[in-house]
């Protein structure tokens, strides 16, 4: 017969709702806070739109 | 045009993620530009607007009110792809995929700043931002390779590439039926690259600190 033990142990399992629970995961605008403080970068923002001209399309943080 | 006003937070992943990799490459000559319609709102809206409906999506089936990065990523990929921000400059010839490769980048940086945040957080600060900094420039996410493949003949980023393209693309085109974006299994694909990842992001900190040692 073919190895069931993971198959079984989730059928015996008391149903639960835990797919429905948010992950205790951090804050993303903390991480992206985080990973871009500090930095000041000078480069040229501007893109290069369809109409052929070019523009900065940030919300410039 | 909805009253959508982005969050601080989609502003931020707008302009460290998403603006950052359109400049990449917009500015490498390879005949991509950003779609502008002076009709609509600007590419940066569509996109947050797109973001947070996916993010209601994913919030309606769970009780709490955070999105984990997974989710977060798989949100951001969905949103890109359905905002198709890049086009070709005229006269230029594109890859059909361009936005769902610009997709899969845009998730995989949401889930490499958190992998970077995770690392470093507790970390001396001035330490902490050359770190950081070595770790957003040199450290790219890695896909398991064509060896490691079990029955593709393509590497594993182009199958994605390709699995995103085909979700929510041609069903247009063609007028077939839409497998429509998936939130749930690209979070899953998501979770997986991060497992996937994580030694090599500890080799990239690892060359950092030896990089620091001989300075």
């Amino acid at each position: 017969m073919l190895a069931s033990k993971n198959m079984l142990q989730s059928l015996s399992e008391e149903h639960s709702e835990n797919y429905k629970d948010s992950n205790n995961d951090c804050d993303f605008g903390k991480v992206l806070e985080f990973c871009a403080s500090g930095e000041n970068d000078k480069c040229d923002r501007a893109i290069l739109c369809s109409d052929g001209k070019k523009r900065v399309l940030s919300f410039e943080h | 045009m909805r009253n959508y006003r982005p969050s601080e937070t989609y502003k931020r992943l707008y302009d460290y993620i998403i603006e950052d990799l359109l400049i990449q490459i917009c500015n490498s000559d390879m005949g991509y530009c950003v779609r502008f319609d002076a009709d609509s709102e600007p590419i940066p809206y569509i996109i947050g607007e797109k973001f947070e409906d996916y993010k209601n999506k994913a919030l309606y089936n769970m009780s709490g009110e955070r999105l984990d990065r997974h989710k977060l990523a798989s949100c951001i990929c969905g949103a890109v792809i359905e905002a198709k921000p890049l086009v070709n400059v005229k006269g230029r010839k594109i890859k059909k995929n361009a936005n769902e490769i610009l997709a899969l980048a845009v998730g995989l940086n949401v889930i490499k700043f958190f992998m970077i945040y995770d690392l470093l957080k507790d970390k001396e600060d001035s330490y902490c931002r050359e770190a950081r900094t070595y770790l957003k420039e040199h450290f790219d996410m890695q896909f398991p390779s064509l060896n490691d493949n079990i029955c593709d003949t393509q590497e594993y980023r182009k199958n994605m590439e390709n699995a995103l393209f085909w979700s929510h693309h041609m069903c247009e085109m063609l007028k077939k039926e839409c497998f429509h974006f998936d939130i749930w299994a690209y979070a899953k694909l998501f979770y997986h690259l991060e497992l996937y990842n994580r030694p090599f992001i500890s080799e990239a900190y690892h060359a950092f600190k030896e990089q620091e040692k001989s300075a």
